[in-house]
């Protein structure tokens, strides 16, 4: 018995003992990365993103390959969900707003057949990451964002990051941006209940939208419209869920 | 053990029972606000089995609680009180604040699951303990207790409902809390015979106790906060709208009502893309947190925004002079019939204060605007005239929802509703209603089905000539006429699709438009079913598809219940593993409430036989009696709301006027067992009876309702409360018959007999639920009658040989 109770004791100190290096561990790894400067870790975190996330799921464009590899997603994640950046799924930004899961933007991105000379409204900047992303792709980036606080964060952050083709704007995206249309492509990031008339009115002929519609609290439709003069076409691409978090962390 | 004093507890009973009864109807609205009624229903079943835990306390200590039943009785209802007035107020706040949605995705949301039951738990628990306990020891004394009971049980169901016309169920919580402290004062010990030391021998003591549980129910009922709301519920997305604000607010039994305003709160559904003007922001309807319609009225000005939306098929094809409008919510459909200035407009809604909201609409000169407050249902049942137009309220959400209605009645959506309505129209009159499409289709599909059915049931022979189709990228409005539409129709048809630049989906007696492509779907599987259903193999069809097309009926009037069980592995690979629950989530519900029901029903029950013993002493009688009886009551109940509320017309009227009937009947019938003679004949006979009567009425009464359909509304209400409240008589002698026989064979085995019968009445809810979608209403009311004569075989049983 006295063997066993002695047993017991050295476990124990053994666990408290290793306690510390337990709980250090992951901490110094992730502090490592930490930084939202660029270092290879986050580099090759980003590759296998692309890897395994994204092209393994059939997006084949190159150049949204070759967006997605230089993007620097942690750069647009708030701090202390930074580390799990590359992960595959949407992360809380604040706001009760989220950064879309990676493959979601590609995705989205590889829909609107984007080119160089493209100008391309994005409505819902978010973290700022899908304008950067179109950024390293298109010429001209125009992003709005209802929320304030987003809106400052992501102006901040595209330029921290030298994406100096995207203008932030802080506003109403339903109304579009008149002033810089008409529009290559408009991404529309926000699930919206229905496809505001002014963005169609803002997309140049034969351009592309793509956004999510339905029940901004439920389910969505991920919808391609296409115009062509007068002529406005759909086309139902995907179901998407967009999970509604609470404004606590406001 | 010294007497009872008999009068004390026997409205100490009442007043107990008020409260619990009270406590469930509040709850269930505090708590299907809080999070939705699918939540309500797992956490209300759970709460519930208190009343069997309680049976299962007794029986494992009934000794020692016999001997301190006077000073616990009251003690346990001021731990009621309490109960109620802290406990159910944090289940409502903890239930806000679970991902409902994640529990079927993570385990981390389940953490707070428990503390929620266990806050909606206590009261029924105790409370219910209390009342096993004064029916444990006045056991020859059972029927008269018993009707205390039943009486007040009616009374809650009245009180229940009240309460939530004047104030928010947060606020009504803490008010019928106030009802077990004045019974705990009613039912303090009497006399100096009271030996326990920790509680007061005097009446005082128990005054104090039950003045600091009013004060404290008081306090919370004025400090109440306003409760929170799920995320997920549809108004909290529009409170975080920019300047966004509650303009109304106004509790009610049949729903809180708010409406809510923002300058990006917009209304467009089943627009046209070729609409480029501004979608007007409008005040949203919200009942219970989720969506009610929008606030759209005739502008002052321009046109109607649903002008320039599918649902407007129908007036490009008729140009109505009479319109009648179904479940009119918010009013955005009368604003567009009130826009096109038709003659005489009459909108039905049955939630009184969306009605009056409705009434305040403004109408257009000329325009002769009437709204009913009614259900759809009863006003069909007696139309005053005919309609060149009928409007049903917009079924379904864009690319699916989550079947949170799967579990809920349409009495609207069914076969015999649309015979009523075609009935309603006059020879060129047209029905519509207008669904959104989901992925893939199915809501739309059915309600195709249904219109064809229904037509075909009207004597039209090809319904393909008598159907009309239009879809824009996100609706599909199906119109229907008692006459074949015509080539002039046709063109009518092509003009506005074209205009809009809609797909045609039908044309009638030519079939789907092969050019029209402008919307293509993910699954292409609506333009295929359409065609079957109008004009192909449509039995094939429907019984290759993976979903549920069935056309409802009322004896199964479940519109929104797709899934099939034979086809669940399609399902799972058309949504994903373990997104079952986010296809149908209030089957899923039903289901895990049965099987924890079920789980927990069964340890509840053989826990007391460890200390009763397994076999010997008429366990099996004693067992199948009060499980048939408890099962039985709840079936029947529940077969009984669903008839009344087609013939009353109104489902929360009709299932209050059900309770209350069938208590008040149960508890004369209860009271009056005390006088009869306690002979085992006795009570085989009024089994006997009760089977007898429930399978005749299960005949007889669709007959008379069809008669008595057309009847004014009073006689029809005392006929139907006879015709619950007289068989109830009857059923009030089961249970305390039973009880009766037990106390003089096996009295250990009260306890477990009450146990028994409140595990069973509770899972009697969800099985019914489940049969009834299974197979139908009419097999829940059969299943009621072999339930009570499954007691009649064991009730000869119950007195063994002592």
């Amino acid at each position: 018995m006295t063997l066993r109770i002695d047993r017991v004791r050295v476990w124990l100190a053994l666990l408290l003992g290793a306690m510390p290096f337990v709980t250090a561990g992951p901490a110094l790894l992730a502090e490592e990365k930490s930084d939202s400067t660029e270092t290879d870790a986050w580099r090759q975190d980003r590759e296998r993103m692309v890897q395994r996330q994204i092209v393994r799921r059939g997006v084949e464009d190159e150049r949204v390959l070759k967006a997605m590899r230089a993007a620097p997603r942690h750069h647009f994640v708030p701090e202390p969900r930074r580390r799990f950046a590359y992960d595959d799924r949407p992360l809380p930004i604040g706001y009760g707003q989220t950064i879309s899961q990676p493959f979601i933007v590609a995705y989205m991105t590889e829909a609107i057949e984007p080119r160089s000379d493209f100008r391309v409204l994005e409505i819902g900047a978010g973290s700022g990451y899908q304008a950067a992303v179109l950024a390293e792709i298109v010429s001209e980036v125009y992003t709005i964002e209802i929320v304030r606080p987003l809106a400052e964060w992501a102006k901040e952050r595209l330029a921290a990051a030298d994406y100096g083709n995207v203008v932030v704007k802080h506003g109403d995206g339903y109304h579009g941006w008149s002033d810089h249309a008409p529009f290559d492509a408009i991404v529309v990031t926000a699930a919206a209940p229905h496809i505001p008339p002014p963005l169609i009115d803002q997309l140049r002929d034969g351009g592309r939208m793509i956004i999510p519609v339905g029940s901004p609290h439920l389910t969505q439709q991920l919808v391609m419209v296409e115009k062509d003069g007068e002529d406005v076409r759909t086309r139902n691409l995907m179901p998407v869920r967009f999970v509604p978090l609470t404004r606590t962390d406001e | 053990m010294n007497d009872m004093p008999a009068r004390g507890w026997g409205s100490a009973v009442f007043l107990a029972s008020v409260a619990l009864i009270a406590g469930q109807i509040v709850l269930m609205q505090a708590l299907a606000q809080a999070q939705g009624h699918h939540f309500a229903y797992l956490v209300i079943s759970l709460a519930l089995l208190g009343f069997g835990c309680s049976g299962t306390v007794l029986a494992l200590g009934r000794e020692w609680l016999l001997r301190a039943s006077e000073w616990l009785l009251p003690a346990l209802l001021l731990g009621t009180s309490v109960g109620m007035a802290l406990g159910l107020g944090w289940a409502q706040r903890a239930a806000a604040e679970i991902d409902f949605h994640l529990l079927f995705v993570e385990w981390r949301p389940w953490i707070r699951v428990p503390g929620v039951v266990a806050g909606a738990f206590a009261p029924f628990f105790l409370g219910a303990l209390a009342l096993g306990l004064v029916f444990t020891r006045e056991v020859e004394r059972i029927g008269r207790f018993y009707g205390a009971n039943l009486a007040g049980s009616a009374a809650g169901a009245a009180i229940g409902l009240g309460v939530l016309f004047l104030v928010p169920p947060e606020r009504a919580i803490p008010l019928l809390a106030m009802f077990p402290a004045v019974a705990a004062w009613l039912g303090r010990p009497r006399g100096t015979r009271v030996r326990h030391r920790t509680f007061p021998r005097t009446g005082y003591g128990w005054a104090i106790g039950a003045s600091a549980c009013l004060l404290l129910a008081i306090g919370v009922f004025l400090r109440v906060p306003e409760a929170p709301m799920s995320p997920y519920k549809a108004m909290q997305y529009s409170l975080q709208l920019p300047d966004s604000d509650v303009v109304l607010d106004r509790p009610h039994p049949m729903g809180r009502l708010q409406v809510v305003t923002s300058p990006a709160l917009r209304y467009g559904p089943g627009l046209s893309l070729h609409y480029r003007d501004d979608i007007p922001a409008v005040p949203h309807l919200y009942r219970d947190g989720d969506s009610y319609g929008a606030v759209v009225p005739p502008p002052r000005q321009g046109s109607h925004i649903l002008e320039a939306s599918v649902m407007a098929l129908p007036l490009a094809l008729r140009d109505p002079e009479r319109a009648l409008l179904l479940h009119g919510g918010g009013g955005a459909g009368a604003g567009l019939l009130l826009h096109r200035e038709i003659p005489e407009v009459t909108a039905v809604e049955p939630h009184p204060i969306a009605a009056r909201l409705l009434r305040g609409m403004h109408a257009p000169a000329g325009v002769d605007w009437t709204v009913e407050t009614r259900d759809a249902r009863a006003f069909l049942n007696r139309p005053s005239r005919h309609y060149d137009l009928v409007v049903l309220p917009v079924q379904g959400a864009f690319g699916g929802g989550l079947g949170l209605r799967s579990i809920q009645e349409d009495y609207l959506l069914t076969v015999e509703s649309f015979e009523r309505i075609l009935g309603a129209l006059r020879e060129d009159g047209i029905l519509t209603v207008s669904v959104y499409i989901d992925q893939p289709p199915r809501a739309g599909l059915k309600a195709l089905g249904l219109l064809v059915n229904s037509l075909r049931a009207a004597g039209i022979e090809r319904p393909a000539e008598h159907v009309a189709a239009a879809r824009s990228w996100d609706m599909l409005t199906l119109v229907a006429s008692p006459q074949p539409f015509e080539a002039s129709d046709r063109s009518r048809l092509a003009d506005f699709t074209g205009e809009h630049g809609f797909d045609r989906a039908w044309i009638p007696g030519f079939g789907p438009a092969p050019d029209d492509r402008r919307h293509v779907m993910q699954d292409d599987r609506l333009a295929v079913g359409v065609e079957a259903i109008l004009s192909g193999d449509r039995q094939a069809f429907e019984q290759e598809y993976p979903f549920r097309l069935q056309t409802p009926r009322d004896n199964q009037p479940y519109f929104h219940q797709f899934v099939r069980l034979d086809r669940l592995d399609e399902v799972r690979r058309i949504f994903g593993a373990g997104s079952l629950a986010f296809v149908e989530i209030g089957s899923v519900v039903v289901v895990a409430t049965v099987i924890l029901l079920g789980v927990a029903a069964a340890v509840l029950i053989c826990l007391p036989l460890l200390r009763l013993g397994w076999a010997r002493g008429g366990r099996g009688p004693v067992f199948a009696y009060f499980s048939a009886i408890g099962l039985g009551f709840m079936f029947l109940e529940i077969v009984w709301i669903q008839r009344f509320t087609l013939f009353w017309g109104n489902p929360l009227y009709a299932a209050a006027g059900v309770i209350v009937a069938l208590l008040c009947g149960m508890g004369i019938g209860s009271a009056l067992s005390g006088r009869m003679p306690a002979r085992p004949r006795f009570l085989r006979g009024i089994l006997g009876a009760i089977v007898v009567v429930l399978l005749a009425l299960l005949w007889v009464q669709p007959a008379f309702f069809a008669v008595a359909l057309a009847w004014p509304e009073p006689v029809k209400w005392a006929t139907g409360l006879l015709m619950i409240g007289i068989p109830a008589v009857l059923l009030g002698f089961a249970f305390p018959g039973g009880l009766r026989a037990v106390g003089r064979g096996y009295p250990a085995q009260v306890p477990w007999a009450w146990g028994i019968n409140g595990c069973f009445s509770v899972l009697g809810a969800p099985l019914a639920a489940v049969i009834a979608m299974g197979a139908g209403f009419h097999v829940v009311g059969v299943s009621a009658a072999a339930a009570y004569a499954v007691a009649l075989l064991a009730c000869g049983r119950l007195r063994g040989h002592n």
